[in-house]
């Protein structure tokens, strides 16, 4: 048995060696070696160490950070999936590359991000401590189907730990319902903020899921996400253990939030811009108060927390300011639409789109997204598309009410930095997710940047 | 000259950018000068389809087509077949197709009778076909290639009632055995090529328009639109599929 675990483990750090060689910075395919060689290697690693997992539609990334963040403050070390390698095959080889040569781990703490298809095997190995679950909007529909069917896959994660503490969004109906189904201990967070926010044209959860009368609201927040009740089977939103009763933009940037919790009320500045953060700094808290950590410094430490990776990351290219914004489904979309809408004075988006496997191949939820309102809102004198369905976007964006004449479509990642550089206006690329490595990774290495798992 | 479209169960039947193939019908009416009026009727929205048209049915999620039967029990049922036999024109898109048809026989053996509209049945099962696709409609139609998503666990089989609404070239269509995809009776267009259909077929898109304007006003001179963006769009993914 030892001896599977070394050569399993051994054979990890090989082929993660050799595909660096060629440049790649692959985690997949070591994982999956290494469990193809001992299908148990995960639950082994695991079992000594402390984890708190983040899974859900939107945020785990961002969430998952702050918590690494948390920790990295407090002077924890712990392990983590940090280039988003959130299925069995790269958890498994983030749980080799911090073990000793023997499977020994190094670190008592692990954060995991992890999608929700794969949760459910995941769960089941590592047995977490405490899980967060996000929120869950539509995405990629022809991975899994349907919205209700990644509630179904969560579910069963949490039924396969039963032990772990639920962290469950109270504002997300399909997510905070959770607790009437997985039989975990759970607490809530959520937003009890004053003030009307905007349902999405299309909602992604209308329905009661236990008796399919049409929720109602006392407030929406976003999207689906608000103060929800069913008027027919009296179901409705839990009351958040971890509330934020107040928002307030900071002077510095990002948000100023009040929040009440179990441990008392915390006051703190949530560095990143927008509303969704402020979700996903609730979902952390909750998480850090589940596994126990002392949430005074943690609520701190978000002060301090930068972007991560593709998500409202910024950097220059020359003199010209870019910033990315990642989108992968109507929800986040939207989000980044407003926040591009309230963009003063000139720039030049960029909107990315590719339907590789890891993006789904059906990219039919740009049309639900609410482009109409962007160009609404403002026009601009260029705007950029690119990706493997550039030509798609391009439509999308022609029947959104954009100028076609004015959409330069970009046949290679190169073109477009080509076009990017020497911009005397800021740049705002909108790609989703493998169109967002691409474009990364050629800017970095245009400004001298790092390559992305490093 | 205007067009009265109605999004039959929006609330419900709204998966998969649906709301593309409105906005594509409403934008190829605007850029012609002609108007458009759009009425979203949610389960138990109580005015007649007569009143439209054009229908748009689009799909769905599992849970909630049993919240759907109910409704089209109580009435809507009816009033879908006599709008059909009417010669209403419907586009109506996986969910909403196979509603129209006879039954929906799940993978355990389950029967669900469903509106009978159009001749035709869907059996279930677990294993989903999915991807681009790519079918030809039938002369009648116009005889261009339609580019779509499908996604659909059920396999449709066409009664002699019903022919269908094009043959596939790439991908699964109807069942993955016959070769046919979607469904045509009437003015009734039925396919599983889920939204957004129309903005990457455009000639698709004024076919339905020509079949609402002539049933109201007895003619339909559609200008031609300038579809470049929509070309580049329809090359592109033709070429990749080899069916170009």
């Amino acid at each position: 048995m030892r001896l599977r675990v070394m050569l399993a483990c051994a054979a990890c750090r090989i082929s993660r060696f050799v595909l660096r060689l060629f440049g790649r910075g692959g985690t997949a395919l070591p994982g999956k070696i290494a469990l193809r060689l001992y299908p148990g290697l995960l639950a082994r690693l695991a079992r000594p160490v402390d984890v708190i997992m983040v899974t859900g539609t939107n945020g785990k990334t961002t969430t998952a950070a702050m918590l690494r963040h948390m920790l990295e403050q407090a002077g924890r070390p712990c392990l983590s999936n940090r280039a988003g390698a959130n299925l069995l095959s790269g958890i498994t080889a983030e749980f080799v590359f911090s073990a000793s040569l023997t499977g020994r781990p190094r670190k008592k703490l692990a954060v995991i991000e992890c999608d929700e298809g794969a949760f459910p095997a995941a769960a089941q190995a590592i047995r977490p401590k405490a899980v967060v679950v996000t929120n869950l909007f539509r995405d990629q529909l022809d991975r899994y189907g349907e919205v209700t069917h990644a509630r179904r896959s969560i579910l069963s994660g949490l039924e396969k730990a039963p032990e772990a503490v639920a962290c469950l969004n109270a504002d997300c109906s399909l997510t905070a319902t959770l607790h009437l189904d997985a039989g975990n201990p759970c607490l809530f967070y959520g937003l009890d903020i004053p003030g009307e926010g905007e349902a999405a044209a299309v909602s992604d959860a209308p329905h009661c899921l236990g008796c399919g009368a049409r929720y109602a609201y006392r407030r929406h927040t976003y999207a689906h996400l608000g103060d929800w009740y069913c008027p027919e089977c009296g179901r409705e939103r839990p009351r958040p253990d971890y509330s934020v009763t107040s928002v307030a933009p900071a002077p510095e940037g990002g948000s100023l939030v009040t929040m009440a919790a179990p441990e008392g009320n915390l006051n703190f500045r949530v560095a990143l811009p927008a509303l969704y953060n402020v979700c996903n700094a609730a979902a952390a808290l909750a998480g850090a108060g589940a596994m126990g950590w002392d949430l005074p410094a943690a609520a701190r430490s978000l002060e301090s927390f930068g972007a991560v990776f593709g998500r409202m990351e910024s950097l220059r290219l020359g003199d010209t300011p870019v910033q990315i914004v990642l989108v992968k489904n109507p929800a986040g979309c939207d989000r980044a639409l407003e926040y591009l809408a309230s963009v003063p004075g000139e720039c030049f988006p960029v909107f990315c789109l590719n339907d590789n496997l890891a993006d789904g191949t059906d990219v039919s939820w740009i049309w639900d997204a609410a482009y109409e309102s962007l160009f609404a809102r403002r026009s601009f004198s260029q705007i950029g598309v690119y990706g493997t369905r550039a030509q798609d976007m391009r439509l999308r964006l022609k029947y959104a009410g954009a100028d076609d004449e004015k959409i330069q479509v970009f046949d290679t990642a190169d073109e477009l930095v080509a076009a990017v550089r020497g911009l005397s206006v800021p740049v705002y690329i909108l790609p989703n997710y493998t169109s967002m490595l691409v474009v990364r990774d050629k800017l970095a290495a245009a400004g001298g940047g790092g390559k992305f798992w490093e | 000259m205007e067009l009265k479209i109605c999004h039959l169960y929006p609330d419900v039947l709204n998966l998969y950018g649906d709301r593309g193939n409105i906005l594509c019908l409403r934008r190829r009416l605007e850029w012609r000068g002609l108007g458009f009026s759009l009425t979203e009727l949610p389960l138990g929205g109580g005015d007649a389809l007569g009143a439209f048209d054009l229908v748009f049915i689009g799909g769905g999620q599992d849970f909630e087509q049993t919240v759907l039967l109910e409704d089209l029990r109580r009435g809507r049922g009816a009033d879908i077949r006599s709008a059909v036999e009417d010669g209403m024109p419907f586009l109506c898109v996986c969910g909403g197709y196979q509603l129209l048809g006879r039954s929906y026989r799940t993978a355990d053996g389950q029967e669900c009778p469903y509106i009978g509209a159009l001749d035709l049945y869907t059996l279930g099962s677990e294993d989903r076909l999915i991807g681009n696709y790519v079918f030809q409609l039938e002369p009648e139609d116009g005889g261009s290639l339609v580019i779509g998503f499908e996604n659909h666990g059920g396999r449709t089989y066409l009664g002699s009632g019903v022919r269908p609404l094009g043959r596939v070239r790439k991908g699964y269509g109807n069942n993955g055995e016959d070769g046919t995809e979607g469904a045509r009776y009437k003015n009734v267009f039925g396919t599983y090529s889920h939204g957004p259909l129309l903005p990457k077929n455009p000639a698709f898109c004024d076919r339905l328009l020509a079949c609402a304007l002539e049933r109201k006003y007895g003619r339909a001179d559609l200008e031609p639109l300038e579809d470049a963006a929509e070309e580049a769009a329809r090359a592109g993914m033709l070429a990749r599929l080899g069916a170009d």
